[in-house]
């Protein structure tokens, strides 16, 4: 026990940081502007943490119209669980598989199933940073309008911990089954990319799925169905959840804590979440290990190259743009956390978006109507911001210099111009802007037909306007570098850079919003207002680099 | 070819002093040895002159080169050696090589020329075409070694360079380090290998607690210090005071 406990500290420790901030900013007393910007940023949420509490509020009144208050609570366990299940099979793999910290806990008499308890507490704790700010207000606003007693509140505070475990302990059986049989030597790197992304999408795809069909109203009853659920107190929470019932079982507990089915329920829901870790500590001692040992090692080809094969590649000169840019593509490519992460992400989104659209005919036409001729500019402001939009969300412009870590020192001493390295890496980041263009063109065709017109403004000014917020991102990664990271995971997705280039992409895209609005209240021409748009874009994009080299020029000299 | 002036440099807001008011002159040809015991500030030092950090006050000149002014043209006269091998894992050692020589702007005829000879001195030719995260401890050595070479620096800098390299490779890096001196380049390094900075140096600077000791040939630190017999002797005199 004791073991374990060191475990489960020394995990949280290096989790968070806690040594690390406390030796910089109350021994070394160095850049403590950046807790304050954090805070700043932080305390800027708030309005949008209000609106959204005034959504939930919204939601709220809606289902107690209908008589059904319980599926309040259900949505808001449901999300959490389900967000949790997908964000959880990324952080699992990581911290369980590809973090450092291994290589030096593997030689240590520990029993398996500790290691992967005290890593599962860590990214428990985790997990709780995201479901605590929804659980709790939907707790609230369910007992601020329902007759609750005390034992409403002892199962929330427990059931609100317990939330994460199940999605969490089944997302890390998932993984180490996969990791256990994908533990084969060759292309075990891509294998495993290619296993991930197939996961991902297939469970978004079930749960998406089962959702619409839970919720399948039978045609041309819809009336009788409505009456029904009115005189039916909360008979949707029993009928929706099928596929996750550890949900419906917390609802029901919460929405009858004074009766003896909510207890039940409640018995149910913290038995459950029990036997789950616990299976999941069993499958850890004897299958993590299995999984793991190896798993760092790389086999070297050893193919030795032809004198002329060696002469050819030992002679390939590029200028330094095109050879920062190839380094940035290929370590992107190739550190399997980095490629999830960015590209793994683009390509699941969009299959996301489109089963529920197949699933559902009444959407897809709904979807059709508007790309038509009376909406189809609006449709293509639209596809031009979401393109930006998601170059200001995936991390890739935002952690670049982060993702350098320990090999940063290379690229402060290469003598070549900041404006030089900078430019390699904008247009690494457009590359994978190109990809999003295309995945998100290919879903868009699947749906109606693009018109060529669309698919050239998207293209153009998709990257056009991706340049100023990806030197945003760029410019946030240099003033904050997160280089001191153990594990690739950390320089990406628990970088909090990205949060911040998400905020500013937030503004941006405000600004994007407010521009067209204006442009076209004062009835110019398409032509004119694209114009319009084209230049501001190119003006942003030059002057950001300017900001972001003279930056740069200087943070190189001054980072230690 | 490269001269400090009186260079500080501290942390937590001069709370430590790593490195306090040195000075010290490497000629053209000359092997430069920089000794200390772990701790004493020689990273810090070799840090500051590749342009990772910033000193406190002082300058540095490489080749009569302000670094802090002008970091460009005295980054492309020299090479650097990290007492740490950290490369990226995930590119080829070609690969890497390739980089760090488009990084130099080294031309096609050359580069091919140098990258042949070095991989063949570290014996790496066979494993150039793997991944470098596949390589040993001493192969990631060899292949930033390797990787510094390939500019022909004016000046080489190699932090505790001996360490992890293997008795045959660290005898070539010493033939490396001689010829260069003979062609007029220069070489500085730090170690704490006392028989090596012995053997190879013109000269050597012995820094404590971030002040530098003593510096000179080997001749001149014999006269300094009471016990004459051998370098490990000044060494640890001059230290322990």
């Amino acid at each position: 026990m004791r073991e374990l406990m060191s475990l489960i500290k020394v995990n949280l420790n290096v989790n968070f940081g806690i040594s690390a901030f406390k030796y910089k900013y109350f021994k070394q007393k160095k850049e403590l502007w950046q807790p304050i910007l954090f805070l700043v940023v932080i305390s800027s949420l708030i309005p949008t943490y209000l609106l959204f509490l005034g959504f939930l509020n919204g939601v709220y009144k809606g289902f107690e119209m209908i008589n059904q208050e319980g599926m309040f609570l259900l949505v808001g366990f449901l999300i959490s669980q389900m967000v949790i299940f997908i964000f959880g099979i990324m952080y699992v793999a990581s911290k369980f598989y590809f973090a450092n910290d291994l290589k030096f806990l593997i030689p240590l008499p520990i029993k398996p199933s500790n290691i992967v308890i005290s890593k599962f507490i860590a990214i428990l704790v985790n997990e709780y940073l995201i479901t605590l700010p929804i659980n709790i207000p939907v707790v609230t606003i369910y007992a601020l309008n329902n007759n609750t007693n005390i034992l409403y509140w002892l199962y929330s505070i427990l059931i609100i911990l317990f939330v994460p475990i199940i999605p969490l302990a089944l997302s890390s059986i998932i993984i180490m089954v996969f990791m256990r049989y994908t533990n084969i030597k060759a292309r075990r790197d891509l294998i495993r990319v290619i296993g991930f992304i197939l996961i991902i999408a297939t469970i978004i795809g079930i749960q998406v799925g089962v959702q619409y069909m839970s919720r399948d109203v039978p045609q041309g009853q819809e009336q009788e169905y409505i009456a029904n659920l009115v005189k039916e107190k909360n008979a949707l929470v029993a009928k929706s959840a099928v596929a996750f019932p550890p949900s419906r079982w917390a609802a029901i507990s919460l929405s009858n804590s004074n009766s003896i089915e909510g207890f039940t329920s409640f018995i149910t829901f913290i038995g459950t979440s029990s036997i789950i870790f616990y299976l999941m500590v069993l499958l850890g001692e004897r299958v993590f290990y299995k999984g793991l040992i190896g798993g760092e090692e790389v086999t070297a080809k050893k193919k030795k190259l032809s004198n002329k094969e060696f002469r050819k590649r030992a002679s390939k000169a590029n200028h330094p743009v095109v050879s920062i840019l190839l380094r940035e593509i290929k370590l992107l490519l190739r550190t399997p956390i980095f490629l999830i992460n960015s590209i793994g992400a683009i390509i699941v989104i969009p299959i996301a978006l489109l089963i529920p659209l197949i699933a559902s005919p009444e959407v897809f036409e709904y979807i059709k109507g508007l790309y038509s001729e009376e909406f189809i500019n609006i449709a293509n402001y639209f596809l031009i911001g979401f393109v930006i939009f998601i170059s200001a969300t995936n991390g890739v412009a935002s952690t670049t210099f982060s993702r350098e870590g320990k090999q940063f020192w290379i690229s402060r001493v290469a003598p070549v111009r900041v404006e030089y390295q900078v430019t390699g890496k904008i247009l690494s980041s457009l590359l994978v802007q190109l990809l999003t263009i295309a995945v998100i063109l290919i879903t868009a065709s699947f749906l109606v037909n693009l018109k060529i017109s669309t698919i050239l403004l998207v293209t153009t000014l998709g990257l056009l306007g991706s340049i100023p917020i990806i030197e945003i991102g760029m410019l946030i990664d240099i003033l904050r570098p997160l280089l001191d990271w153990d594990n690739p995971q950390k320089a990406m997705k628990q970088n909090l850079n990205v949060l911040f280039s998400m905020v500013a992409g937030l503004l941006y895209m405000l600004i994007y919003g407010g521009l067209i609005f204006v442009l076209s209240k004062i009835n110019l021409s398409l032509l004119v207002i694209y114009s319009i748009i084209l230049i501001v874009f190119i003006i942003l994009s030059i002057v950001l680099f300017m900001m972001l080299a003279g930056t740069t020029i200087k943070r190189y000299k001054e980072i230690e | 070819m490269l001269k400090i002036e009186n260079v500080s440099k501290s942390y937590n807001k001069g709370a430590i002093k790593a490195v306090d008011n040195i000075s010290l002159n490497v000629r053209p040809g000359e092997i430069f040895g920089f000794l200390g015991p772990n701790g004493a500030g020689k990273t810090t030092t070799i840090k500051m002159i590749v342009g990772l950090l910033k000193p406190d006050e002082g300058n540095i000149f490489v080749n009569g080169i302000n670094n802090q002014k002008e970091p460009l043209k005295t980054k492309k006269i020299i090479s650097y050696v990290p007492d740490n091998p950290e490369v990226y894992d995930r590119l080829s050692g070609m690969e890497y090589l390739n980089f760090i020589a488009d990084m130099y702007g080294v031309s096609k005829e050359e580069r091919l020329k140098r990258i042949e000879k070095y991989l063949e001195i570290f014996k790496l030719k066979d494993a150039v075409n793997d991944l470098i995260k596949s390589y040993s401890h001493g192969m990631k050595q060899k292949i930033v070694l390797t990787a510094a070479l390939l500019s022909d620096p004016m000046l080489f800098i190699l932090d505790e360079p001996m360490v992890g390299l293997d008795p045959k490779s660290a005898f070539n890096l010493k033939e490396i380090m001689r010829e260069r001196c003979s062609e007029g380049k220069s070489v500085f390094f730090s170690t704490h290998v006392l028989e090596v900075a012995e053997k190879l140096c013109d000269r050597l600077a012995i820094i404590n607690k971030g002040k530098i000791i003593a510096q000179g040939t080997m001749e001149e630190l014999r006269r300094q210090s009471e016990n004459k017999e051998s370098l490990e002797n000044i060494f640890l005199e001059l230290t322990e005071k």
